[in-house]
């Protein structure tokens, strides 16, 4: 039998992740222009950025960044869409630009596939930057909205799809013991971390 | 040999074959696997994006569970891979980090030492049964099947792995030893866009054009791969990536367990090769017959 898994019955938060349309376009315009006029330093440099970036897990190689641009060379991401731009990202960064970094769609541009932090020559884990800027913007609010949605899919089920009364019948004629459908744990564990707050 | 199985949650759902494939190969070949009870999801690389500490607390709360198993972890799913072994070597780098992750668990009335090995199931055929070992076990020959292997980008980046990571050369040699041809597929561990799929969709297309028209290019039958994501981004898009490039981009994508199954003698609904999205020709259907 043909097994389509995307139906009308799969669960509505499947196919709004899943359905590429169904997530708002998104803008990667910066907030602001990155053109700084001589001598005038823009009030909002932040001179403890960087070592703000540097401080979360994988972060810390960041301040050894030469600008060779490796990682921008290799990435099949900025091949397509020069709007993403690693070396650039990680030099403002470095200057302090931190509203710039934090509320640009552009951090959220990165597909993980780790080929620029493996070609790095300095070391630099160039996608935990990525990722440490994510956690970094949604701790100022700032959540793109598919990742928002996984995130709470988790926090409610512990897992990104329901496991529902289908899979544990299917898992039980297969000799296979049933899935709880909710994981109390996570819950706690999530409490202890008070991602609640954020997330809210 | 006896392992902690940690299927993750694209095989309880999109990925339903990869799972089947992967209990029924094991199986056939004499290993075995135990599901980790009450797995959560493994924190995933994209909640690893939104908090961290939470995202190392969930994956830790696998690690913990499997370790009082004691035995490695076999995670088939790349991201799982990736997330689960991610959170094993910061949890050793960051001390702060595993005193926060401990802290949590301990909610939970859960511990995790840092034992804990995880391991793809690609890794444990080569390493724990060697290619010989795995044909050995053969039941029909691939001859006559050309394949593209893909690799994607999380069994052999970042942590430097089991597999070089420009050219893995695994997955060729065990599909040669069955008596496939593999094509010259240089984007063998090219990204296919992953999450962009959702989030940045023109990027993610464009990816996944590149990789289904140049396995097609170099006349291969259908692409073998490890990946959840990656199957799921070139298989289930393929009319839109048609009609978007004006090319036929229809091909079909498998799990290597999949193929492997064929090989070991396994049938069609064993393995799962009746519940894909795009259409499976009879040239690989018939390798069951």
């Amino acid at each position: 039998m043909f097994v389509n898994f995307i139906s009308k019955s799969a669960p509505p938060a499947f196919s709004q992740i899943f359905a590429p349309k169904a997530i708002p376009e998104m803008t990667t315009q910066l907030a602001t222009p990155l053109i700084i006029e001589e001598n005038q330093e823009p009030e909002h440099i932040d001179r403890d950025f960087a070592l703000k970036v540097a401080q979360r897990a994988g972060g810390r190689q960041l301040l050894r960044c030469f600008a060779c641009g490796t990682c921008t060379a290799g990435c099949p991401v900025a091949e397509i869409d020069e709007r993403y731009n690693p070396r650039r990202i990680i030099r403002m960064v470095l200057l302090g630009l931190k509203n710039e970094v934090l509320r640009s769609e552009f951090i959220w541009l990165c597909a993980g596939c780790y080929t620029c932090q493996e070609r790095c020559p300095q070391g630099v884990r160039v996608a935990e930057v990525m990722r440490a800027l994510r956690n970094l913007a949604v701790e100022e609010g700032i959540v793109h909205p598919a990742f928002k949605a996984q995130a709470e899919l988790i926090r409610n089920m512990g897992r990104i799809y329901e496991i529902e009364d289908f899979d544990n019948k299917k898992r039980v004629r297969a000799g296979l013991p049933e899935l709880r459908k909710n994981i109390e744990d996570i819950k706690t564990l999530f409490e202890r971390q008070k991602l609640n707050e954020r997330l809210g | 040999m006896e392992y902690t199985y940690y299927p993750g949650c694209s095989l309880t759902k999109t990925s339903k074959p990869y799972d089947l494939s992967t209990r029924a190969v094991f199986r056939a070949l004499g290993l075995g696997l135990h599901e980790l009870e009450d797995w959560n999801c493994c924190g995933a690389t994209v909640y690893m994006s939104v908090k961290e500490t939470v995202s190392f607390s969930i994956s830790a709360r696998n690690l913990a569970l499997a370790e009082k198993m004691k035995r490695d972890v076999v995670a088939p799913c790349s991201a799982c891979y990736l997330v689960l072994n991610k959170t094993n070597r910061f949890l050793r780098e960051l001390p702060d980090l595993n005193a926060k992750v401990n802290d949590a668990l301990s909610a939970a009335g859960l511990y995790y030492g840092g034992t804990v090995r995880v391991r793809h199931p690609l890794e444990v055929l080569i390493n724990d049964l060697g290619i010989e070992g795995v044909a050995a076990k053969a039941r029909r020959s691939l001859k006559g099947l050309k394949i593209a292997e893909y690799y994607g980008c999380q069994i052999v980046r970042p942590q430097r792995g089991f597999d070089d990571m420009e050219f893995p050369q695994t997955m060729d040699r065990l599909f040669e030893a069955l008596g496939a041809e593999n094509v010259y597929f240089p984007l063998k561990v090219r990204c296919c866009g992953g999450m962009l799929m959702t989030t940045a969709n023109d990027v993610a297309m464009k990816l996944c054009h590149d990789l289904i028209a140049c396995a097609q290019g170099n006349g291969a039958d259908c692409i073998v791969t490890t990946c959840p994501l990656c199957q799921m981004n070139l298989a289930a898009y393929q009319d839109q990536l048609s009609a978007k490039f004006g090319e036929d981009l229809h091909m079909p994508i498998l799990w290597f367990t999949e193929l492997l199954g064929l090989a070991l003698g396994l049938d069609v609904r064993t393995v799962g090769l009746n519940a894909h999205l795009e259409r499976i020709p009879e040239k690989i259907l018939s390798l069951a017959a």
